[in-house]
């Protein structure tokens, strides 16, 4: 449940992302505006790079910038595969090196919040970890003095 | 002396209950037996058997299917595997942190979120462990977060 509830996330937090890089693009006149058929192909595209990003994370990888690297791949396979196919990106340099940046400035984005997430919950389990440990102590105390 | 064992998908925690008029000393040990059983496990070193308290225990770890505790300076070999030992620990204060170890929140320190998603684990010894992501909320539930 827990697995789910974080690819759940990362969905969340990359289409977000995408949705409003996207939408200031257009809003700048680089991009034509979206139509309901390119939210869905975006969609499609973060729900097979959250499902294989999610795989590679899976990896027993020692090295964050390996891990990095193989992430930013796999979500560049299927961007520009599915994009390309499906006509949803123009296959011109200038096009390609944009969304090339997209990918990157999203990942990014999204470890960040992934990272900041979890230093929360590090701080939480910190902070009431000596609680409950003297609690611990006390019941086992109230237990020995039962016997 | 009737002995009853009632066996049952329902029951989530041995219980034992003793019925009895006196406590003789016969009983007595009987008692100490489970009580040692509840808390502590069995090791070896050297092919020497070991009761090892849990409460000295910082950590079991699963390495090519064998069990290994560690307690402060010693690491002791366990005759049980890793999901049957996190079985019998689950109402004491041990918790999985990865798919092949078992922590005693007791021993924790701190813990810190790493770059690649996973934590780090300071026990009071000084040393450190990894805990994987999936089992954080495990961790949580057991300090009642």
């Amino acid at each position: 449940m827990s697995r789910l509830k974080l690819i759940f996330s990362i969905f969340s937090y990359s289409f977000t992302m995408i949705i409003l890089l996207l939408a200031l693009f257009s809003w700048l006149g680089v991009f034509s505006p979206m139509s309901e058929k390119d939210v869905f192909i975006i969609g499609l595209m973060l729900v097979l790079t959250t499902i294989l990003t999610h795989g590679i994370s899976l990896l027993p990888l020692e090295r964050v910038w390996l891990n990095i690297v193989l992430h930013i791949g796999a979500i560049s396979s299927v961007v520009f595969g599915i994009g390309l196919l499906m006509d949803f990106i123009p296959a011109t340099p200038i096009y390609l090196l944009i969304t090339l940046g997209m990918i990157v400035v999203v990942y990014l984005l999204v470890r960040g919040l992934l990272v900041i997430r979890d230093q929360a919950d590090a701080k939480e389990i910190n902070q009431r970890l000596s609680k409950w440990k003297e609690e611990a102590l006390r019941e086992k105390l109230q237990e020995k003095q039962e016997r | 002396m009737k002995l009853i064992i009632d066996q049952s998908l329902a029951h989530q925690e041995v219980e034992i209950t003793i019925k009895c008029g006196i406590i003789d000393e016969n009983l007595e040990r009987l008692i100490a037996q489970i009580r040692l059983y509840s808390f502590s496990l069995t090791g070896k070193k050297d092919g020497v058997s070991h009761v090892i308290r849990l409460e000295d225990v910082y950590y079991i770890e699963s390495l090519e299917g064998k069990s290994f505790i560690y307690v402060e300076q010693e690491v002791y070999e366990g005759g049980q595997k890793l999901y049957e030992l996190e079985a019998q620990l689950a109402s004491s204060h041990f918790v999985r942190i990865s798919k092949s170890c078992i922590l005693n929140m007791m021993k924790l320190a701190s813990v810190r979120s790493l770059l690649n998603g996973k934590f780090e684990a300071r026990l009071t010894s000084g040393e450190k462990l990894i805990i994987n992501r999936h089992y954080v909320r495990a961790l949580k539930e057991k300090i009642n977060l």
